[in-house]
């Protein structure tokens, strides 16, 4: 920019001069602004999503909400509604902190992927290459005993596990709060559940001793999959997954408040949580909300976010792993990242996370659109998103071009029809 | 650019940037190949990748010869291995073009040795039985591996012993293997299962028979002679031999000794187009190259550019068994076979990177290539690696190449 500007590229700058300076006066925008009818979107069609969400928020069914849209890669609605805590009922912001759940999956894979660029680790290599715990990872096999009581044993796996396992789930691993076998109970409930009881050798050397679900690369199964990539890139690189992920993805992208916890100065910028689900009346929780500290960074489960950061982040994937000339990742990978990995032989049980994915496939992060229709929710083939347990959601839609990303947190199952709403209300803006 | 002062001349250079690559990324490779080289895991390494026609990188890593301290030149002579068998492929297809024999042919019309061919009842079983075949093999079958044929060093029971040794071990002339392996059972009913084997030598036996010339003559004429391809061939000659990549004395994993055929010194019985030949990177992306641009190169016509396409294109379909990834690599889910490469059949799936329609082939002392029609790009890489270190490697340069890729 300062050698050898051409008079055409000066009055290109003098155009580009006074938004850019508004946007970093405002310092709330994560990308450029856009009036949406220029990027597609009809202004009077997006105006239908805030009176729909103050409805909800007015049933006290959640505090508040934050929704950004980008499309063509700029900002074109970014909006927060509601309250950031049902207590105090301050106003919502748009720079309102969430605990992201397993929208931490997608930032972990792309970690992992960073490393398969450098060739310091391979998807086809087992994962106890790396994690000497795993290294004999048997599968269960349930039996009745004489009283018809489950008893689980155990036999080799007829391969171990692969990190492409953990990255589209196929590793065999389960969480406990999945199901109710015997199997189930024996493994932790979820990734924060893990990270709250366990450090992470312990939570390695307990679950290395476990009985897979499956055997490797034959179903796809939610799991501890990215928890144990976490560990992985801490195996690897050698530092704790925090530093790795600031360093490589957060740093570069900008991305100033996403981290695996909530610092002292930034408490009040957290949203929360109704003490108590408003469907079922049941006393709810969120990871950093609560009083267990993690004992380990779980790559499951444990981040915390903005919707400005994360939008940054989608918003880099949706470029082909470039955000403002900070390249991330390679074109191809983010390609092969968000294409189907589930073969014919691999058992999709996607859906059984959310019926509306049915017709979803997964990639190594992400699940994928296999075709325009049969899923219970709009989108293009080609469609990538993943949702945190807390209310959060994100999806890309290369096609069009749009990156969506929703937070709240509404931990109980109310989430799913949150992101269908969002979904039915974002797409329906799209006019050309 | 170029890293020897000596490196030849394939296709014009250009910057990587202007072919779509990001420069400090692409160093990646230079930095893992390095990296690799100083634990002691490889030698050394030869890449070419050439996009949009032209070159972007030519480089060698390490050592030619690590015992004696020689450094990796880009004009490095390889024993290439399995890679011959994509030569021998673009042969038979020649042959076809001219309408001198038909994919659908059965083999025995051409070596009447192979008529009337049993098949194994059991591929696993310690004793051998066999039922007739249902179906002679085609010329076909052979160019993608469902003839039934095998390799005998593929498995141990019964079925596998039946078979004399191979390739540039094979320890009986022509006539005599031909006549042991005509009796020798099919392991799977022709046209019905992939199996890797024979198939190619027995390709390189038909283009001996038709053209009534060697093998190397015959390619030497047709293919390395029209596109450029000087050092490559079945034997080292003077102008190749001092330029030899040698392995590693022992495999850095298992500590076996490592052989490779052209570093013994010894002359093999026949020309093996399953595995026979020598030949350089340089070389080989000129061959690529040719594939790449539908079946022109160096200005010669090779093949038709529809000739290119069904040689590129999965012929496996849903009813053949696909043993490839279980039998030869699981990385390479998602592949099923061409007339002499693997072909990807889509993005994602398979453990190593790519684009659907990308095919490949590999040699068993380490070398690798891959064509990317969409990307328009061509990787060769030459290493030798010929313990099961081989495998890591067709993934790792799969993995820095296409990281680097960003326009």
């Amino acid at each position: 920019m300062t050698r050898s500007i051409s008079m055409k590229g000066l009055c290109a700058l003098a155009l580009m001069m006074p938004l850019a300076m508004e946007a970093q006066a405002d310092g709330k925008d994560p990308l450029p602004r856009a009036d949406p009818a220029s990027v597609g979107l009809s202004p009077e069609r997006l105006a239908r999503i805030a009176p729909v969400f103050k409805g909800e928020i007015e049933k006290g069914r959640i505090p508040g909400v934050v929704l950004a849209v980008a499309r063509r890669g700029k900002l074109a609605y970014f909006e927060a509604i509601g309250a950031i805590d049902p207590a105090t009922k301050a106003p919502m912001t748009t720079d309102a902190l969430f605990s992201i759940a397993s929208m931490t999956k997608p930032m972990v894979s792309v970690g992992i992927m960073m490393l398969a660029e450098e060739g310091k680790l391979f998807l086809n290599d087992p994962v106890g290459q790396y994690l000497p715990q795993l290294k004999v990872m048997k599968v269960a096999l349930v039996k009745k005993d004489a009283e018809g009581k489950e008893v689980v044993e155990s036999v080799p796996a007829k391969r171990q596990p692969t990190i492409q396992d953990l990255l589209r789930h196929t590793s065999g691993v389960t969480y406990g709060g999945r199901g109710n076998t015997a199997v189930h109970k024996m493994w932790p409930r979820g990734s924060a559940v893990a990270a709250t009881q366990f450090t992470g050798p312990e939570f390695l050397e307990t679950i290395g001793k476990l009985p897979l679900l499956h055997e490797p690369g034959t179903v796809w199964d939610y799991s501890l999959s990215v928890d144990i990539l976490g560990q992985v890139i801490e195996a690897i690189s050698g530092k704790p997954l925090s530093a790795f992920l600031a360093e490589r993805i957060w740093q570069p992208l900008g991305m100033v408040d996403t981290s695996f916890a909530v610092p002292e100065d930034k408490k009040a910028r957290y949203a929360r949580a109704f003490p108590n689900d408003p469907i079922t009346g049941k006393p709810q929780t969120v990871l950093h909300a609560g009083a267990k500290p993690v004992k380990f960074e779980c790559g499951g489960g444990c981040g915390v976010s903005t919707a400005s950061d994360y939008i940054r982040f989608s918003q880099m994937l949706l470029n082909g792993g470039v955000l403002d000339g900070k390249r991330l990742l390679g074109k191809k990978t983010v390609a092969y990242m968000t294409s189907n990995h589930l073969g014919p032989g691999i058992e999709n049980n996607v859906a059984k996370t959310d019926p509306s994915r049915e017709g979803y496939g997964f990639g190594l992060g992400f699940a994928v659109r296999l075709t325009p229709g049969i899923a219970g929710v709009s989108g293009s083939e080609g469609d990538y998103n993943w949702g945190g347990a807390y209310g959060t959601f994100f999806w890309n839609d290369p096609k069009e071009e749009l990156t969506v990303v929703f937070m709240s947190q509404g931990p109980g199952p109310i989430r799913t029809y949150y992101r269908k709403l969002v979904n039915a209300l974002v797409l329906q803006a799209i006019v050309e | 650019m170029p890293s020897a002062p000596n490196t030849p001349t394939v296709l014009q250079w250009a910057t990587p940037a202007e072919l779509g690559f990001d420069v400090g990324r692409l160093g990646r490779i230079r930095e893992a190949i390095e990296r690799d080289v100083a634990a002691g895991l490889i030698p050394g390494a030869v890449i070419g990748i050439a996009r949009r026609g032209k070159i972007a990188l030519l480089e060698g890593y390490g050592f030619r010869d690590k015992t004696a301290g020689t450094p990796m030149w880009a004009d490095a002579v390889f024993s290439i291995a399995s890679m011959t068998k994509p030569m021998v492929s673009v042969g038979i297809m020649m042959l076809a073009e001219e309408g001198r024999l038909l994919l659908g042919d059965p083999v025995s019309k051409f070596l009447p040795q192979l008529a009337g061919m049993k098949v194994a009842k059991s591929i696993t079983s310690d004793t051998l039985e066999t039922v007739p075949a249902e179906r002679e093999m085609t010329v076909q079958d052979l160019l993608r591996h469902t003839s039934g044929l095998t390799y005998q060093n593929r498995g141990t029971s019964a079925a596998y012993r039946a078979y004399p040794v191979h390739g540039t071990s094979a320890v009986h002339d022509k006539e005599e293997f031909l006549n042991l392996l005509g009796k020798a059972p099919l392991l799977f009913q022709p046209g019905t299962a992939w199996e890797y084997g024979v198939s190619t030598d027995v390709l390189g036996f038909i283009i001996e028979a038709v053209s009534g010339k060697r093998l190397s003559e015959f390619l030497s004429e047709r293919l390395w002679q029209p596109l450029g391809m000087a050092d490559t061939g079945f034997e080292l000659t003077d102008q190749t031999r001092e330029r030899y990549a040698r392995a590693l004395p022992k495999d850095p994993l298992t500590g076996d000794p490592l052989v490779v055929h052209h570093a013994t010194g010894k002359k093999s019985k026949w020309e093996s187009g399953g595995g026979g030949c020598v030949s350089t990177v340089a070389d080989y992306l000129r061959f690529t190259q040719m594939l790449l641009d539908g079946g022109i190169g160096n200005g010669q016509r090779i093949l038709g550019r529809k000739t290119i396409a069904l040689m590129t294109s999965d012929h496996l379909g849903d009813k053949i068994v696909n043993r490839l990834p279980l039998t030869m690599d699981p990385a390479f889910s998602g592949y099923g076979f061409g007339l002499g490469f693997a072909v990807r059949k889509e993005q994602g799936l398979s453990a190593a990177n790519g684009t659907p329609g990308d095919y490949y082939w590999s040699g068993v002392y380490g070398t690798y290539f891959w064509n990317d029609p969409v990307e328009r790009m061509t990787v060769v890489a030459g290493i030798v690696a010929p313990g099961p270190l081989r495998l890591r490697y067709r993934q790792l340069i799969r993995s820095l190449v296409l990281q680097a890729i960003v326009a």
